[in-house]
């Protein structure tokens, strides 16, 4: 196997609890990308391996959405607005990612948490490197910005 | 980012840990050991290659002429084919005592055609022989070509036997001879010291620069990649350029640049060249490193740097970007910053916080910046360095001592 099911475990899920904001739904994606993953050509390149990962975790995410889309959806939003809820406090931080779209803390989930391959990152949003990095190099303006520049302790 | 600096990040997404982690991670774990499958294509040309190395080898041994070996015959001579870069036989001695040469490691998908240049002259009367080897390499782009590499692994001394063979890379432009060749010590520079030392990396001149396959001209229509792509934000990136998305203070910054490199280098800018790496504009900068502050490069090494964005074909980079039509792409050149901000220039010095590339695409043993753009390079300003992306980012060279 070409990763560590422990470590990729928590990395797909929170990717997709970052997309379904429902803590069971997530886990239950996670588990169903693990297995459609067997099911598939199994890499030895880690890159290929983590793409396809992501790719299949992208594509339940969204059919779970369209899923939902009548009124569990507003069910499920309305139980994010509270987790976001407590989530907020007086940290900078966690005020300043709220801030940021949807996709943007996608980004910085990927990007610093997940630590996803640039490459790979950009073969799932079909751009450029050089793109993303703009993309990313963005997004933490936008997040300096919301911070006021102030370092976190 | 420090792990400390993650575990706040993801302490901001509070994200509730997993229930059923452990359960299912046993469960895949009973489903997979056995399934991996090796990718067929490269085994399939493992086995080929294999094939047709034993049918040369196989080949060979059967086209040779039986030699019978002639038992009152002196057998020590050998027949030896060497590519020589430098030769040595002692003035004062009778006895030969050595020979330096030079293997040039052959990697995989590097072309290396290197013209040697020798300048030997020994003066009889003294044991003490100075020498010249001067290594230059051939270039097939007037403009641009980086150095061709010679990779000096090691240079193996052995007895000159009563025949050998010897064959050089190419004629050299200059060479005075002599009469009585002095024992020489392989270098690419001029060196006094007598003897035969050998190995090129005594002396810290390792040329360690790589060949790329791809090389480009800058035409005189230039597109940069928002023209092409009207809405894509070709523009240099803001903020800190992924160094710290939590927000950190310069001298922080600065010490995570030089935490994640595995080099820290004053180098100067021998060579820039024009390449793209995976349909992607890059920038390859051969340096000479002056002075080391971290990792295993020593002064006087050289190696290649790749930095993002630069210049390249327009028909290469639609070849790679499908989306995009452009006719008459054969006139034009795209630019892409890369992040990039500043520019380096041939013959300056700058301050480098470096690694190895590591992505495959990247041609063996050449670096890359830390940071993606070029917040990674300082050039000097008055008394402090400065980043050439970011004015702000500023660092004493003393520092780093």
């Amino acid at each position: 196997m070409a990763f560590d099911i422990d470590e990729q475990y928590d990395k797909i899920y929170r990717y997709c609890y970052l997309k379904t904001k429902h803590k069971e739904t997530a886990e239950d994606i996670t588990q169903e990308t693990f297995l459609r993953y067997l099911e598939h050509p199994q890499y030895s390149n880690i890159d290929k391996t983590l793409q396809l990962l992501y790719t299949i975790a992208g594509n339940l995410c969204r059919d779970e959405f369209r899923k939902q889309k009548t009124d569990e959806l507003t069910d499920t939003e309305a139980s994010s607005d509270n987790v976001e809820e407590n989530v907020l406090s007086d940290l900078e931080l966690k005020t300043a990612l709220t801030k940021l779209s949807e996709d943007d803390r996608e980004l910085i989930l990927l990007r610093y948490i997940n630590e996803v391959p640039v490459n790979v990152m950009a073969k799932l949003y079909n751009i450029s490197r050089f793109a993303l990095n703009r993309r990313i190099n963005r997004v933490l303006g936008q997040l300096h910005e919301y911070m006021g520049k102030e370092e976190l302790i | 980012m420090t792990d400390k600096e993650k575990e706040k990040l993801l302490n901001a997404f509070e994200i509730p840990d997993p229930d059923r982690k452990k359960q299912f991670a046993y469960e895949f774990r009973k489903r997979t050991p056995e399934k991996v499958r090796k990718p067929l294509f490269p085994i399939i040309i493992k086995t080929v290659a294999s094939a047709a190395m034993l049918a040369l080898v196989i080949g060979a041994i059967t086209r040779l002429p039986k030699h019978e070996p002639d038992m009152y015959r002196n057998t020590d001579s050998v027949a030896v084919t060497t590519d020589i870069t430098s030769s040595s036989v002692s003035s004062q001695t009778t006895e030969e005592n050595s020979a330096a040469v030079t293997t040039t490691a052959d990697k995989k998908g590097v072309k290396k055609t290197t013209s040697v240049t020798q300048t030997v002259s020994t003066n009889a009367a003294k044991t003490d022989e100075k020498k010249t080897v001067t290594t230059e390499a051939e270039n097939n782009n007037e403009n641009n070509e980086p150095d061709q590499p010679e990779r000096t692994t090691r240079a193996h001394t052995t007895k000159p036997h009563t025949s050998r063979t010897t064959a050089s890379h190419d004629i050299p432009h200059h060479t005075s001879t002599s009469t009585k060749p002095a024992p020489q010590q392989l270098t690419t520079v001029t060196t006094d010291t007598p003897g035969i030392s050998g190995a090129k990396e005594e002396n810290g001149d390792n040329d360690m620069t790589v060949e790329l396959d791809v090389t480009y001209n800058i035409r005189s229509e230039i597109l940069t990649v928002k023209d092409l792509v009207p809405g894509s934000d070709n523009g240099v990136g803001d903020g800190n350029d992924g160094i710290s998305p939590v927000g950190a203070p310069v001298e922080q910054m600065i010490k995570q640049l030089y935490n994640d490199s595995y080099d820290v280098i004053l180098a100067k800018v021998d060579k820039i060249v024009y390449t793209s790496i995976d349909g992607e504009p890059y920038t390859a900068e051969n340096l000479t490193v002056d002075e080391v502050f971290k990792g295993s490069l020593n002064n006087n090494d050289k190696i290649t740097l790749f930095v993002s964005g630069g210049y390249m074909s327009a028909e290469d980079y639609i070849r790679h970007h499908k989306f995009i039509f452009l006719p008459d792409a054969e006139s034009y050149s795209i630019f892409d910053d890369g992040g990039c901000r500043g520019k380096e220039y041939v013959g300056d010095t700058y301050l480098f916080f470096i690694k190895e590339t590591e992505s495959s695409e990247f041609p063996s043993g050449s670096y890359e910046l830390v940071t993606p753009g070029d917040t990674a390079i300082f050039r000097q300003s008055g008394d402090s360095y400065v980043s050439m992306h970011d004015d702000w980012l500023s660092l004493d060279i003393s520092s780093l001592y």
